[in-house]
């Protein structure tokens, strides 16, 4: 094995690590933070930025033409999907009345709901 | 003697890059959206070999017979050097705001958070969703309402107290959508968007009531 | 002189520990989370490290054999909180929703 194919794989490794280190720290986000929007806030880094740096890391392990593509696929799918769940959820969260407003600063969406009924 | 397939180029009233066959009943397929399922069929078998991509084509075909969608001209446009400015500066965005909310996680606790408006320039829903899926791919971006009519989303924001955060969040919110609409858009929605960004209709910063 | 292969494992190896670690704290957060949407946000979260799991382990073993698994959680795992946010949560109202007492309450 040459030397450059080392580092390579050694970068894979440290990505991986570091990915799963920022998946940590959203977790702990999601602990810390006191109510469900603020949470999902926390939640969007484990799966968008420690995503790809876990996905990246693999890569840089595998090397192969096919499994890049599938890891693309996988992160691209995972882009896109998560919006959605988490869009729905903050929805419903506002919807039914699951956060306090009174610790909201302000709320332009809350007028322009009343405005249209 | 009718012809058994027809390509777009040939048809002026087939949407772009799409084929119509059959005799009695005509049918149309979306070229690229089989090129696509073929893609992900053959990715999920994960090996590239012709029994994969030809049974992928059939499946495909027959999906697409099966469950046909509407004709709808979505308005998709793909500028390959958008997509790269778009997606690197989406990594960037979600390393900057990334560490922005670790900084709120671990130091900044009582804050208070915000809903603001932010009105958009697109109006097409296509670019609308685009731009709701990458602003809410971000740390620190959650959407929690997209309104049509208006074209404005609604996002939560922490650390609303001080009003260069907020500007900060509307402005962000303004690039991204510039850069997914020179991505994926029309030319006039691109010529849309190259204007200025609309005033802020409600005032920001209000005091809490 | 440490051989490379072994930084290789010890970095892999503390990714898995940071990846489980971070599994737990979600489950203290499923078990606390006052709603079914604080739930529904970790079930996601919960895809998204099953899907760095067995990223790590196809890492280790340089062997592509999860990948179909990682790409169906990522097609599909949001449908669970999607479900939630969309017919749990509207029943699981902690309090009637009227506008005006949403100054104070519980959570």
């Amino acid at each position: 094995m040459s030397l450059w194919l080392q580092i390579v794989d050694t970068a894979g490794a440290a990505l991986l690590f570091i990915g799963a280190a920022i998946c940590l720290l959203g977790v702990i986000g999601m602990i810390r933070l006191p109510d469900v929007l603020s949470r999902s806030h926390a939640a969007t880094k484990p799966q968008t930025l420690g995503m790809i740096l876990v996905l990246a890391g693999v890569a840089l392990r595998l090397r192969s033409g096919m499994d890049l593509a599938t890891l693309g696929l996988i992160a691209f799918f995972q882009m896109l999907t998560g919006p959605v769940a988490s869009h729905l959820v903050a929805r419903s969260a506002y919807r039914t009345g699951q956060i306090d407003h009174g610790d909201l600063l302000f709320d332009e969406l809350d007028e322009q709901l009343t405005e249209g009924k | 003697m009718k012809r058994i397939l027809r390509l777009s180029f040939r048809n002026a009233d087939l949407p772009p890059l799409s084929a119509e066959f059959g005799t009695r009943r005509r049918r149309v397929l979306d070229l690229p959206l089989i090129a696509w399922l073929t893609l992900i069929w053959v990715l999920l078998w994960s090996t590239l070999t012709w029994a994969n991509v030809i049974t992928g084509l059939v499946v495909s075909v027959a999906v697409c017979l099966a469950f046909p969608l509407p004709r709808v001209d979505l308005g998709l446009r793909l500028h390959p050097w958008g997509i790269l400015r778009l997606v690197s500066y989406l990594l960037h965005d979600m390393y900057t705001s990334g560490v922005k909310v670790t900084r709120q996680i671990f130091f900044g606790l009582p804050h208070r958070a915000a809903v603001i408006g932010v009105p958009l320039r697109c109006r097409s829903d296509l670019m609308l969703a685009a731009t709701a899926v990458a602003v809410s791919n971000v740390p620190g971006g959650s959407i929690i309402e997209v309104r049509r009519a208006t074209a404005t989303v609604f996002l939560h924001v922490l650390d609303a107290d001080r009003p260069e955060e907020l500007e900060a969040a509307r402005r962000q919110v303004w690039r991204i959508e510039e850069l997914t609409v020179r991505a994926f858009g029309t030319p006039d929605e691109i010529a849309r968007v190259a204007e200025p960004p609309p005033p802020p209709q409600l005032a920001a910063g209000r005091p809490a009531p | 002189m440490i051989a490379p292969e072994q930084v290789d494992r010890v970095l892999l190896t503390a990714a898995v520990v940071l990846i489980l670690l971070a599994g737990a704290l979600l489950l203290a957060r499923i078990w606390r989370g006052p709603s079914m949407l604080d739930r529904a946000i970790s079930l996601d979260v919960c895809a998204a490290l099953i899907i760095a799991g067995l990223a790590a382990k196809s890492a280790f073993a340089r062997d592509p054999f999860y990948f179909p698994i990682m790409l169906v959680l990522a097609f599909l795992g949001f449908t669970g909180s999607v479900g939630i946010a969309r017919f749990i949560a509207v029943r699981d109202r902690p309090r009637p929703p009227h506008p005006d007492d949403t100054q104070e309450g519980p959570r």
